[in-house]
């Protein structure tokens, strides 16, 4: 049986390339932001800053590597074709980038139209993406439990789609009414769990035994983990908008599977069967021990009183985004991109039948260098360390947030150097003689 | 009545990313006709599958346990290779 890939369904290099180049530039927008405005912006929840902020990181760094791993990663696991790649990917790109721009804009104050732009942009460019993806996934060949799992993301991410133009519609003045709470607590929830920690617990339960060489995660888990985050998540939702009783138990079991999610990824990584540790795994380990302190300090946000729980709410969001996700997601990164680049030198290698015994193609792990990816590692570290003890001094959100955008500025000259050896391995493979 | 073909045999089976996939082509390039390559790998190598293809290689894979396969991998047209067992 020749079932698998064919040559025309893998994408072209330059469509996930083009969302992971991206990413970096909008976590230097976020930084700069912090680093501009100070302490104001993490002063609530509901300052202008913080929404900018948020905005650029949930979409721009986030949900940028999120839809370009999509892209590359359904071909892979799922053994399906995404329609027109090249096109639908730099559409998708195009619109998620000035969408992000503009969204942030309009909390900055640049007016309701503003918003109205943004709500059009970011409907039409993740409607598109919502399209594309669901059409290739329920036409998936492979029922497995990642496709399964990619399916709950995807509706995780039309909820947080759905809840957050209503709610930029409100902001733009268009009949709807601003209705902050708790649509805002929705959408936040939507986008934090439905989207982001449903899609990146199906994609480790991939690439974690597959590039950590662990043990599988256990079946059950990769079974019913995304559907039962759905149900605790419906079950939440219906609970705050209908006021229910116990509108807490929800929330506390949501912490509880988030946490359980961590401590089975931190114990699988402790049981891996290559010693060698790269900075992926340390990306890896820090964001599963953040993720598991956010589901602690967001569950104790949950039973204490208003004027705590709202640091203790804010703390917790803060671990989520970027100790966790944002750490996992550039985990991924050193090991998607390097990965990207080998298998796409070997497709034009091969296409080079004359010469292509006598080319020998770089490693994965001389494709971005590793020294440079473990500096970048420690100003990570130590921008998230700064970050959250600014939570407590703010005096220390501006260094913080310089720290921040060197790692930003490394991660973004890192990922280059990968597409610099790919450029250069290709002009090898064409005039090598 | 054709020979009996010979095989290579390979496990690439906790190998990190992609190592699997260079020993896999390297062995693949060593075949003589007649012959044909069974790995044992730790999952269904999907994105080795269009390199096999770009370099004139038939395979079929074997499900086995907790996601682990048997790849068998064969010169495209080699039938003595292709037919056996």
């Amino acid at each position: 049986m020749n079932a698998g890939l064919s040559l025309e369904q893998a994408p072209p290099l330059s469509v996930p390339l083009r969302f992971f180049l991206s990413a970096p530039l909008f976590g230097l927008a976020a930084a700069g932001l912090l680093l501009w405005r100070g302490p104001d912006v993490l002063a609530s929840r509901w300052s202008a800053g913080a929404l900018a902020l948020s905005h650029l990181l949930a979409l721009g760094v986030l949900s940028m590597v999120m839809c370009g791993a999509l892209w590359q990663m359904l071909p892979v696991l799922a053994g399906v074709r995404v329609a027109q790649p090249r096109r639908t990917g730099a559409l998708c790109h195009s619109l998620l980038v000035l969408g992000t721009l503009t969204l942030a804009s309009g909390f900055l104050g640049a007016g309701q139209n503003a918003f109205r732009v943004a709500v059009l942009l970011l409907g039409l460019g993740l409607g598109a993406f919502l399209t594309v993806m669901g059409h290739a996934l329920i036409r998936a060949p492979h029922a497995q439990d990642s496709v399964r799992g990619m399916r709950w993301a995807l509706l995780g991410l039309a909820g947080t789609v759905g809840l957050g133009v209503t709610l930029g519609l409100g902001h733009g003045g268009l009949g709807l009414p601003l209705w902050r709470w708790p649509l805002t607590d929705l959408h936040l929830a939507w986008g934090l769990l439905g989207w982001i920690a449903t899609l990146i617990a199906v994609v480790a339960w991939q690439v974690v035994p597959m590039f950590q060489m662990t043990p599988p995660y256990p079946l059950r888990m990769r079974r019913w983990l995304a559907a039962g985050l759905f149900v605790l998540l419906g079950w939440h939702s219906l609970a705050v908008w209908r006021g229910w009783p116990l509108a807490r138990l929800p929330a506390l079991l949501l912490a509880l599977v988030l946490a359980a999610l961590a401590l089975i990824t931190l114990r699988l990584l402790s049981r891996r069967r290559r010693k060698v540790a790269d900075v992926s795994l340390a990306f890896w380990r820090v964001g599963m021990r953040a993720l598991l302190l956010a589901s602690v300090i967001g569950a104790a946000s949950l039973l204490a009183s208003p004027t705590a729980a709202a640091r203790l709410a804010l703390a917790a969001t803060l671990l989520f985004l970027l100790g966790f996700a944002l750490s996992v997601v550039n985990g991924m990164l050193y090991k998607i991109v390097p990965f990207l680049v080998w298998l796409h030198l070997q497709q034009r290698l091969a296409t080079r039948i004359e010469v292509r015994h006598s080319i020998v193609l770089p490693n994965m792990k001389s494709i971005v260098p590793e020294k440079r990816s473990r500096q970048q590692f420690a100003l990570h570290l130590a921008a998230l360390l700064l970050l959250l003890l600014g939570v407590l001094l703010p005096t220390l959100l501006r260094p913080a947030a310089a720290l921040w955008l060197a790692d930003f500025a490394l991660l973004e000259w890192n990922l280059v150097q990968g597409v610099l050896c790919y450029r250069a391995e290709c002009r090898h493979i064409d005039h090598y003689r | 009545m054709a020979m009996a073909a010979t095989e290579v045999n390979l496990d690439v089976r906790g190998l990190p990313p992609c190592e699997p996939l260079e020993q896999i082509l390297a062995g693949c390039h060593q075949l003589v006709p007649g012959q044909r390559l069974r790995a044992l790998v730790s999952r269904e190598p999907l994105p080795l599958f269009p390199l096999l293809e770009q370099r004139g290689f038939a395979w079929r894979v074997v499900a086995l346990a907790e996601g682990r396969c048997e790849l068998l991998v064969w010169r495209a047209g080699d039938r003595q290779a292709a037919e056996v067992g």
